[in-house]
């Protein structure tokens, strides 16, 4: 069975441990625990009939990209870039994240992804796709949407 | 031959692998291992374990393995591929704890900034929106007081008399409640500027009293003033918002109140130097709603606390002279309205005396006064003419467009000018400026009169210094109107 590795980035507090919990675990905490270093998860995922093993990587989260370890980069097969859409200052600096990352590893897909849509007042949330239309996908660890639809997009992404 | 690595035994697992990443020696100080087993089954870190013997990268630090925050080390020869493993589980739940405290505190400080300014555009919105909404309402509003009071004295029957009078006084108490609201908003998003003036205070008070006692009794109570021995003669203060402070709390104190009697207790607090802190206690009998003593501003979407904007006016003002302001009860449980206000109180008093003010007279004239009505808005031309005529001292002409007016001025010879605070887009300082340029030498010298929505009071300076011989303020009434033209007027040429 293929093997890839996918590493999670993005500003303390913005969801990733939660995006990986509800994903491996389907469960989810209010409480925030800071990660430090790294924690390695595993879930395979069905694609158009392949299984493939995600290896998921969760790092700490620090606001300046480059401050992530390059050894804990080695070998990623794609990036999920977290913000959290309730806090501006987790997505100020996107476009430059991404070139830093594009740059340093050409070829390896990222996907940028919007959590905590679940703090979007119901009838505003066509208008905020508009306002965060340079993220590619807005889920929810909280209420667990597109979760799923976020590992597959990544995993596409990484099969082709 | 083993790879050279620092071990410390007691935290610190050696795992030897084969080629094919089996386990072939561990001492297990950490975590058990079979021989055999393959590493990249133990757990998911060690899936890609290749990249790490042939990258530069040969050091992870703080990686959590089955709960253990471990640094890992690769290295091989020839024949072996080796890691160590060391426990720093201690250490990094350290570093956890300060990167958890640092985390909380700037997600939190985050959050309360996002608050903030939420909150801030949220009451800058309502400012703005309550202010242009007062002032929209401002012409009709002046249209309705000023032609009721009109009709209040015209020949009506009785009957339809107290109809229109009815009229007038709600118009006027809308009045008072719509410039209540400009005030506040107003202050809430104004710095406002202080002219203190040196006043003889007892005097002040007494006047203050005589005012009210007056109306009181028109009311069917009485008010009474009580000042404490110690209050200085003389003060330095702002008398304009002194006066708006005092009298917000009186008739806050009228309208709550359900007794015969309000007193207005004024008592020194303290004295230092030329500093002094007074105390203006006002009671009634009757109980003010805490509604009033929380509310900011009207919320315009639940039930409207007008009349507790005087309130929140006399706060915002106490706050500019960092005094306080509360409702305190007495035994019987009624309201006490209670101000703190820190003073000036000057060493050596010098005050001239006011000249005695004159009051306009209204005579018949022999000839009538033209009078020009430079007005775009349909309302208020309609009011001031209607204001006007009924006086039959007057003939007025009205030009909403600069232009004529421009030429107006430059050929035919007029008395006096009313000019609205625009003229079709062209501000009215603008347009004096351009009439004392192009008007003939008789109309350069004849008085300009502004009516004006603005209560900014350093535009309505700026209009002063810019040449208006005066600013009435929109709503006005007709007699403000006509005292304000006939006392502008050389009245010498009319009779
Ligand atoms: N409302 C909401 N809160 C979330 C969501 N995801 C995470 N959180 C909360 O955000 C905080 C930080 O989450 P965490 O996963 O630790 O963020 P990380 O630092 O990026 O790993 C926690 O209190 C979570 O409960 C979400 O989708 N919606
Ligand atoms: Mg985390």
């Amino acid at each position: 069975m293929v093997s890839k590795k996918i590493v999670i980035v993005g500003s303390f507090g913005v969801g990733k441990t939660s995006l990986i919990r509800r994903f491996v675990e389907d469960q989810f905490s209010e409480d925030y625990k800071v990660t430090i270093g790294v924690h390695i998860m595993k879930k395979q995922l069905n694609l158009n009939d392949n299984d493939v093993n995600l290896i998921i990587w969760d790092t700490e989260g620090t606001d300046d990209i480059e401050e992530v370890r390059p050894a804990y980069l080695l070998g990623t097969h794609g990036f999920i870039y977290v913000a959290d859409i309730s806090r501006p200052k987790t997505f100020s600096k996107v476009d430059e994240h991404l070139n830093f990352l594009q740059n340093k590893y050409q070829k390896t897909p990222i996907l940028k992804v919007g959590n905590k849509s679940d703090l979007i007042p119901k009838g505003m949330m066509a208008e905020k796709k508009d306002e965060f239309d340079f993220l590619d996908i807005l889920v929810s660890a909280k209420e667990g949407n597109n979760v799923q639809r976020m590992f597959e997009r990544i995993t596409k992404m990484m099969l082709t | 031959m083993t790879p050279h690595l620092d071990i410390n035994p007691q935290n610190s697992q050696i795992i030897v692998l084969d080629e094919n990443f089996q386990v072939i020696s561990s001492n297990d100080i950490i975590f058990n291992l079979k021989e055999g087993s393959s590493i990249e089954q133990f757990h998911p870190f060690f899936t890609q374990v290749d990249l790490y013997f042939e990258s530069e990268e040969k050091k992870l630090n703080c990686v959590e393995i089955h709960d253990k925050l471990l640094d890992i080390s690769f290295s091989k020869n020839a024949s072996n591929r080796t890691i160590q493993l060391v426990d720093n589980s201690v250490f990094y739940s350290r570093l956890q704890e300060i990167a958890q405290k640092r985390n909380e505190s700037y997600i939190f400080n985050e959050v309360l900034e996002l608050k903030n300014d939420m909150l801030e555009e949220a009451a800058s919105f309502k400012n703005k929106f309550i202010s242009n909404f007062s002032h929209e309402m401002k012409s009709p509003l002046t249209l309705i007081s000023a032609f009721s009071s009109m009709l209040v004295k015209s020949d009506l029957p009785l009957e339809q008399n107290k109809l229109v009078e009815a009229i007038y006084e709600q118009s006027e108490n809308l009045k008072k409640i719509l410039e209540d609201i400009i005030e506040l908003s107003f202050l809430k998003r104004n710095q406002i500027e202080l002219n203190p003036e040196t006043i003889n205070f007892i005097e002040y008070l007494e006047n203050f009293k005589f005012k009210y006692t007056t109306k009181a009794s028109n009311l069917g109570f009485s008010f009474s003033l009580k000042i404490g021995s110690q209050v200085p003669e003389y003060i330095e203060i702002d008398k304009r918002r002194l006066d708006q402070i005092l009298t917000n709390l009186i008739e806050n104190a009228i309208y709550f109140n359900n007794g015969e009697n309000i007193v207005l207790t004024v008592k020194e607090n303290q004295r230092r130097a030329s500093k002094a802190s007074l105390r203006f206690k006002i009671s009634g009998e009757g109980v003010i709603p805490e509604t009033v003593a929380s509310n900011n501003l009207p919320e315009l979407s639940s039930d409207i606390q007008i009349k507790g904007l005087g309130f929140s006016i006399a706060k915002e003002l106490l706050d500019v002279y960092n005094g306080s302001l509360y409702i305190e009860k007495d035994e019987s449980g009624n309201s006490v309205q209670v101000a703190n206000l820190r003073v000036k109180v000057p060493l050596n008093v010098d005050i001239p005396k006011a000249a005695p003010t004159e009051s306009p007279t209204k005579p018949t004239f022999s000839e009538k006064a033209k009078i020009i009505i430079a007005e775009d808005n349909g309302i208020t031309q309609y009011t001031a003419i209607k204001v006007l005529v009924n006086e039959k001292n007057f003939n007025t002409i009205v030009f909403s467009d600069p232009r004529d007016l421009l030429n107006a001025v430059e050929n035919k010879d007029y008395d006096l000018i009313l000019m609205s605070s625009s003229l079709s887009q062209v501000d009215a300082i603008e347009l004096l400026n351009m009439i004392k340029e192009f008007a003939n030498d008789h109309n350069k010298k004849i008085p300009v009169i502004a009516l004006t929505t603005e209560s900014d009071k350093k535009r309505i300076s700026e209009f002063k210094k810019s040449g208006f011989k005066q600013v009435v303020q929109k709503p006005y009434t007709d007699d403000e109107l006509l005292e304000s033209v006939y006392s502008n007027l050389k009245i010498k040429k009319f009779i």
